[in-house]
């Protein structure tokens, strides 16, 4: 692949993500699939990887800051970075100019960009999720079964980092020059790269370079291994998805069959991020009719999502092939089908007990689960002085306007004055510690339960910090009940978001006798 | 890949409050456990579907198939309310699906004949991939399963979609596993689940 050809398909991505300053993850709507919702995860790490690359003007200028001569324009959100993300950053970019500065001394006429594959080990450092491949496999191969050769080329060479003074000269003014070429804002073409150039070889002469650079340099080798260890590299193609619904249409398919036919010619790889049509990349030999490129891009669909599958079913993969795929997904389906059978046939084994308890056990599940405090509802059978949730109250109205019967008791429900807020950290600490006794998630197996995902952390106390958060959390979730439920609001129901501990904090032994098995 | 935390507790409501509507159903005489369980484990079902919303085709076909009996269109419509029964209860496809699958599998047949009769033409190479044909068939095999599986499978058309409302289907259900393991744990040993910390 040439390197032209890669600075082209870099420039065509760059500036769009350039201008993103905030790398904040979207938020996953209610209604997502988790299809779409993967996709976005996706595609927010690509963005978060090509970050970097303002980041590294930002680096390579405070490094080089008395030589540069070109202003940078971006305005850095560094605040606003997580503390370990930011040493990553930190890492990638420094490391970036190191691996720039190889590929200036390897004399490469692609002049800053290869530093893109030192990012895989920096994206999501804290959450140790699947890490994706490196960005420069994902910026650089955009289909699925194109080894990129460039890449491990152009790793290599970023990998070499040079031990002697002279070489190291040429990596400072190498950051320099990258430094100059990000700052003229993704504008990269061979042009730019022979500006920087040139201005390299202008300051080449008048600047030595520092110890401290060369110490930095070393450092960053340092890190650069210990980091380089860790990336499980998963399918870096598998950013490459093919979207959209009318990928079948004629035009598009024409535009694409003649633009894999151009890149057929020129052995290109595929540029473009555009959504709107997709761009199938035929190799030699492949046909290049509507049909066969339609078959094609349903059947990376396919493997796309089998891939999420994948990493979703247990045991799916050390399968290969489609079929036993598929066996060991039908396999996984079946079973957790079966086990709701087996699950709700014991609950209706307890169900006699149910009636009882079940008063208890929401106050008891609700808690756990929001790890909010409040006050459950007296009718509920529990003294008032037992913490609950505040949105239980508008969950028995909602029973209560269910279940005809009981109108009378909704109605005492809802002109019982709810205890008004006064949150104050220590009572709400004490409530949770409270309550994490009665929490029904066993400490000793959190994997094998995992449902309620405060369950684990209810066990210790929480710092007030953890418990604003929840209290928005839970304000969320009072909008969310009330925008589904709103038929069913009674109107004397408090909007109870703000509603918290007010009354004693109940001592957990008053849970026993409610919640003994029958 | 965890489902939200709105999911969970709006889940977790709609469970309760069916349970509790089915506990009082039990409470009268001569339910038998084999009915409360079907009821728990179609408001279970009605709870998933409801806390997971009328987007994904399987929700929809879950919560169309359960109303379909008439049983429990009293108990969906008691837990979801009207709004949102009404919501839910369209049928995510047009009630002409399966005359549409009837006519799909006339169109296959034919479609296969056809394809027999071209394929005699030129023998040779068709013998050749014949190991891929075989695995075609599997696919084609386990894929009618998963449509079996997969709530409104049946209606869809492509396999993309199917896997996708599959990985959509498999992590909902595994939240669904996880909520009743919790309730069943927190209903039989309460005190064990007291004395863990």
């Amino acid at each position: 692949m040439p390197p032209e050809m890669l600075l082209q398909s870099l420039h065509q991505q760059l500036p769009g993500e350039i201008n993103h300053s905030i790398p904040v993850m979207p938020p996953a709507a209610a209604d997502m699939t988790v299809l779409e919702r993967q996709i976005a995860r996706l595609q927010w790490r690509q963005q978060q990887q090509l970050q970097p690359q303002s980041q590294l003007a930002f680096f390579a200028d405070a490094i080089a800051a008395d030589t540069l001569l070109v202003p940078t324009p971006y305005s850095l959100p560094q605040h606003i970075f997580p503390p370990s993300t930011m040493i990553g950053l930190q890492a990638a970019s420094l490391c970036g100019g190191q691996g720039m500065s190889g590929h200036d001394l390897s004399g490469g006429s692609a002049s800053a960009w290869p530093d893109l594959t030192h990012y895989p080990f920096l994206c999501n450092p804290g959450t140790g999720e699947g890490v994706l491949g490196g960005g420069g496999g994902a910026a650089i191969s955009r289909t699925f079964s194109c080894p990129p050769p460039h890449m491990s080329n152009v790793e290599s060479r970023g990998r070499l980092s040079p031990p002697a003074s002279d070489q190291l000269q040429h990596a400072a003014t190498g950051k320099q020059g990258g430094a100059a070429a990000a700052a003229t804002g993704g504008k990269l073409s061979t042009d730019g790269s022979r500006q920087s150039s040139k201005k390299r070889k202008s300051t080449e002469g008048s600047h030595e370079v520092e110890e401290d650079d060369d110490k930095m340099n070393k450092m960053i080798k340092v890190e650069n291994t210990d980091t380089l260890v860790e990336p499980k590299v998963e399918s870096p193609a598998s950013t490459v998805i093919t979207t959209t619904a009318n990928c079948c249409k004629e035009s598009n398919n024409r535009d694409s069959s003649s633009s894999a036919s151009r890149e057929k010619k020129k052995a290109a790889p595929e540029p473009s991020l555009k959504t709107d049509y997709i761009h199938v990349r035929a190799r030699r030999g492949q046909a290049t009719d509507s049909h066969s490129l339609a078959e094609r891009v349903r059947r990376e669909k396919i493997s796309e999502r089998m891939k999420l599958l994948q990493g979703l079913v247990p045991g799916c993969n050390k399968v290969t092939g489609k079929a036993g795929m598929l066996d060991e997904i039908i396999n996984y389906v079946q079973s957790l089908q079966r086990q709701v059978e087996f699950l709700s046939m014991k609950l209706a084994a307890v169900t006699p007990a149910l009636d009882f308890n079940l008063d208890a056990l929401i106050t008891k599940e609700m808690s756990t689960l929001a790890g909010g405090c409040g006050i459950p509802p007296p009718q509920m059978g529990l003294p008032p002085e037992l913490l609950g949730l505040s949105f239980l109250h508008q969950f028995n109205s909602l029973q209560q306007q269910a279940m005809t019967a009981a109108a009378a008791a909704a109605a005492e429900c809802c002109s019982l004055p709810v205890p008004m807020v006064s949150s104050c950290c220590n009572s709400a600490q004490e409530a949770l510690r409270g309550f994490a006794g009665a929490a029904p998630v066993s400490a000793a197996d959190p994997d094998s339960c995992s449902f309620p995902d405060s369950c684990n952390t209810l066990v210790h106390p929480r710092p007030p910090q953890q418990l604003t958060t929840c209290a928005s959390w839970e304000g969320e979730l009072q909008s969310f009940y009330a925008s589904t439920m709103e038929g069913f609001e009674p109107a004397g129901s408090t909007p109870a978001a703000a509603v918290a501990v007010d009354a004693p904090v109940a001592p957990s032994s008053t849970f026993q006798p409610l919640i003994s098995p029958r | 890949m965890q489902p939200t935390a709105s999911f969970k507790l709006a889940f977790l409501r709609h469970m309760l409050a069916g349970i509790r509507l089915a506990g009082g159903v039990s409470s009268a005489p001569g339910m038998s456990v084999l009915e409360r369980k079907w009821a728990i484990k179609s408001a279970a079902d009605i709870a998933m579907a409801f806390a997971r919303g009328s987007r994904t085709g399987w929700s929809r076909a879950l919560v169309a198939d359960l109303s379909g009996q008439e049983r429990n269109r009293a108990l969906a419509r008691s837990i979801l309310g009207r709004e949102q029964f009404e919501r839910l209860s369209r049928p995510a496809h047009p009630p002409e699906c399966s005359l549409l699958s009837g006519s799909k599998k006339i169109l296959r047949r034919s479609s296969c004949r056809v394809r027999s009769r071209i394929r005699k033409r030129p023998p040779a190479p068709r013998r050749a991939t014949s190991a891929s044909l075989l695995a075609k068939r599997m696919v084609r095999k386990r894929t009618q399963v998963l449509r079996r599986l997969v709530p409104g499978g049946k209606a869809l058309e492509d396999d993309a979609s199917l896997l996708e409302e599959t990985l959509d289907y498999v992590v909902f259900l595994r939240a669904q596993v996880d909520l009743m393991q919790h309730l069943t744990n927190a209903l039989l040993e309460p005190s064990k689940c007291r004395y863990q910390y």
